[in-house]
């Protein structure tokens, strides 16, 4: 054998194993699904409807990154679209009634969060109970607890223009397109997640624990700390997404959020996130949430009955998975 | 402003409820035989959610008039028509009225009509006029708790929200 | 030479005595067999060693120092790496990465556990360690685990505890769920293994495999150690009596005796 021949072997050995991974054959789903949409009706791709589909969606983008690590630990949060209602119900409760400054209540609302993350991490390690049972208990009492302290009004609009706001909800011009801030907060954090999970000593623990816990903490990985800060990044992302919707829609409701915790789990799994831990991708769940939020746009696009477009989701969604897994197969055969 | 073939947008937070139906029939036994056609749209609870849904119909269908059967989705309008790029007026809107959202959208003439119907005159009167028939007074006419405010009306009701 | 030197461990869960009092040494470059039938005490034994919990009393000693061990974590830091049945790699991971797992080479030391991974350094030092043990030539160190099969599994978790210079390894019934020659191929591994300076505790119920591959036998029955002899003085048949308790006080004699 020549030296070349032995060189490309790792190369062409890398080019399949990236054909072969999960997100890589999301990324053709996606492509596919977008080509449809674009064919079947010209607004799809016009700056107006791009920029509509790209507020709404680092929004669940965001929670998305915390879910994809919390899953590839093993761990599911299903309080997250309750955590998104409350924080800001919260922070504009603190401002409007309690007269704090929107920096102390915007604070306040984030150390809400921290408790309600390490609650949920410290009974599912410490106690045992599956963070399943754990956070669908912890959805329900946050769900309620922003409805009693508004007695179920949504908060009367936050107007005021001000650091916070634009930190949060401000928006820009690219050429005819407009984007929010929070699509630099879902870049930014996009790569964050990416080093950690890829490039990070912790990402090694994380996507350890998820595979095999007890291997993980026979070799001194500290399992339960990792899951626990784990629960709160998640909490504190979900907390931050509610508080960046609030000022864009410039209004806080106890119900907002509502259904959120399904649509991200979705995000994810499609993105080739594993949902028994130890496999995920931060790449596939931008790939994810891009896809879902081009259905829910597309299916409206096309002209579905107001009524019908959960059929619609639900079927595209499990046409995904399928072929998804088809993919997976026949990648894993050749 | 509405013809025959028309489409009109119809949003709701909760499709299925007891005001979706009764709207739904009251609206249809005008359009129907008019021949002018509707389409209920489940935008959900979840304001985010409720925008971006409005937004993409709005973009796709290009409706020719909006009533929106709940106050959430009225209170939107204005958000919607921002974001889909339909200037005030452009297309005749009308719904529910009870935020302040959609009083100043009625002020600034996103929406053209919006419904009165303020829960605590609404209770308080059938109470009053039980207390008169009660004391041997006879009741003999009816009372409206409910109107519709435009422009020229919304004064008042926008008071009441800033105060 | 002494490597490690248990003395009078005891360990009860409840009312159940799992442990009523074991003392052994473990000498340097050889294989230990630790048998026994099931509930013997071989695995609360191991357990107490590798720091999966703490024991009741009685006293540790690694190179004739006195140690406390309280966690998975400190084992290993007194060289005692041990190689769990089934459960010691994530298949998810790749072979490098597994190799160090929860020891990870970094750069930026000081960003903790947000520390980049030194990528260059552990595959190269994967790649090195695959070709020491012999088994390069068939495993990318980029592959993942769950590609591999038992027995590679069994030398690749064996080939980690090997690279941080353990003491002691010990060894959890390795060849358990393998097929022939996969079995074969772990105990020479074993074998090997000691030949490079690092003594072994082997826990199996296959007492062929003992006689292949160990120096020495100790039989633990009802939490106790029965027997203790070298496989040179002894045969297949009366080790295995001793495990299942018959004509026990014959042999415990002849043990003693010696």
């Amino acid at each position: 054998m020549t030296i070349a021949a032995e060189e490309e072997m790792p190369r062409a050995k890398r080019r399949s194993s990236l054909i072969r991974s999960p997100q890589f054959s999301s990324l053709v789903i996606l492509i596919v699904l977008l080509a449809v949409f674009a064919i079947a009706d010209a607004n799809f791709l016009s700056p107006l409807n791009i920029s509509n589909m790209m507020a709404f969606l680092p929004e669940l983008g965001i929670i998305a990154l915390g879910m994809t690590l919390l899953l590839t630990a093993g761990e599911f949060d299903l309080s997250v679209g309750a955590v998104f209602g409350l924080a800001p119900v919260v922070v504009m409760l603190l401002v409007q009634n309690g007269g704090f400054d929107i920096g102390v209540a915007l604070l306040a609302g984030l150390l809400l969060c921290i408790a309600i993350g390490a609650i949920n991490g410290l009974i599912v390690t410490k106690i045992g109970i599956s963070s399943f049972l754990v956070t669908l208990s912890m959805l329900l009492v946050v769900r309620g607890a922003a409805l009693y302290i508004t007695q179920g009004f949504p908060l009367k609009s936050w107007d005021q223009p001000g650091f916070f706001v634009t930190l949060l909800a401000g928006s820009f011009n690219i050429g005819t397109f407009r984007f929010y801030t929070s699509l630099w907060w879902f870049i930014g954090l996009s790569l964050l997640a990416i080093y950690i999970l890829r490039y990070a000593k912790l990402g090694n623990w994380i996507s350890a624990i998820g595979s095999n816990r007890n291997a993980a903490v026979a070799r001194g990985v500290p399992a339960d700390a990792v899951k626990i800060w784990l629960f709160i990044l998640t909490s504190v992302l979900a907390g931050l997404a509610g508080m960046i919707s609030a000022f864009r829609i410039s209004a806080a409701s106890p119900v907002a959020g509502t259904g959120y915790e399904l649509e991200v789990i979705a995000m994810v799994v499609v993105g080739g996130t594993a949902l028994t831990g130890g496999r995920g991708t931060i790449l596939g769940t931008i790939v994810g949430a891009l896809m879902l939020r081009s259905i829910r746009n597309g299916i409206v696009l096309i002209g579905v009955p107001g009524l019908a477009y959960n059929i619609f989701v639900g079927v595209i969604i499990l046409a995904m998975l399928i072929l998804h897994a088809l993919l997976q197969k026949n990648a894993a055969r050749s | 402003m509405v013809k025959q073939g028309d489409k009109v947008f119809l949003p709701v937070e909760v499709p299925g409820a007891s005001y979706q139906q009764l709207e739904t029939e009251g609206i249809a036994s005008v359009f129907d035989p008019l021949g002018i056609k509707y389409d209920v749209v489940d935008c959900g609870t979840d304001p985010a959610g409720i925008i971006a849904k409005m937004t993409d119909y709005m973009v796709a269908n290009n409706p020719p008039a909006i009533i929106a059967l709940g106050d959430s989705v009225a209170a939107s309008v204005k958000r919607v028509f921002d974001g889909a790029g339909v200037p005030a007026g452009k297309i005749p809107v009308v719904g529910w009225g009870n935020s302040k959202e959609t009083a100043e959208s009625v002020k600034s003439g996103f929406i053209n009509a919006a419904a009165w119907q303020f829960p605590s005159a609404q209770g308080f009167m059938p109470v009053a006029l039980l207390g008169l028939a009660a004391a041997g007074e006879p009741i003999g006419y009816d009372i409206h708790t409910f109107s519709l405010y435009d422009a020229s009306s919304v004064e008042p009701i926008l008071k009441l929200y800033n105060k | 030479m002494e490597v490690l030197r248990l003395q009078n461990l005891q360990k009860s869960f409840g009312s159940v005595r799992a442990l009523k009092s074991a003392s052994f040494t473990l000498n340097e470059g050889e294989v230990v067999a630790l048998l026994g039938d099931n509930g013997a005490g071989k695995s609360t034994l191991i357990k107490a060693i590798s720091g999966v919990f703490p024991v009741d009393r009685g006293d540790i000693y690694v190179r004739g120092q006195k140690v406390s061990i309280r966690s998975a974590r400190d084992a290993m830091d007194f060289g005692i790496e041990t190689i769990h049945q089934d459960t010691s790699l994530a298949p998810d991971l790749s072979i490098a990465r597994n190799l160090f797992l929860g020891r990870e080479p970094v750069n930026l030391k000081w960003l903790g556990v947000f520390a980049p991974l030194d990528l260059a350094k552990l595959r190269d030092a994967a790649s090195a360690l695959l070709k020491r043990v012999g088994i390069s030539k068939k495993l990318d160190a980029d592959a993942l685990v769950s590609t591999l099969s038992g027995g590679e599994r069994q030398s690749i978790a064996i080939s980690r505890a090997m690279q941080f210079a353990a003491k002691v390894i010990i060894l959890d019934e390795p060849t358990n769920n393998l097929g022939v020659e996969e079995t074969h191929g772990v105990l020479r591994f074993v074998k090997e293994v000691r030949d490079a300076g690092h003594s072994v505790l082997l826990i199996t119920h296959n007492i062929h495999h003992v006689f292949q591959v160990a120096d020495r036998i100790i039989v633990m029955r009802r939490g106790e150690i029965v027997a203790e002899q070298t496989v040179a003085d002894t045969d297949l048949l009366t080790v295995e009596s001793i495990i299942t308790g018959a004509d026990m006080s014959a042999l415990l004699k002849e043990t003693r005796a010696k």
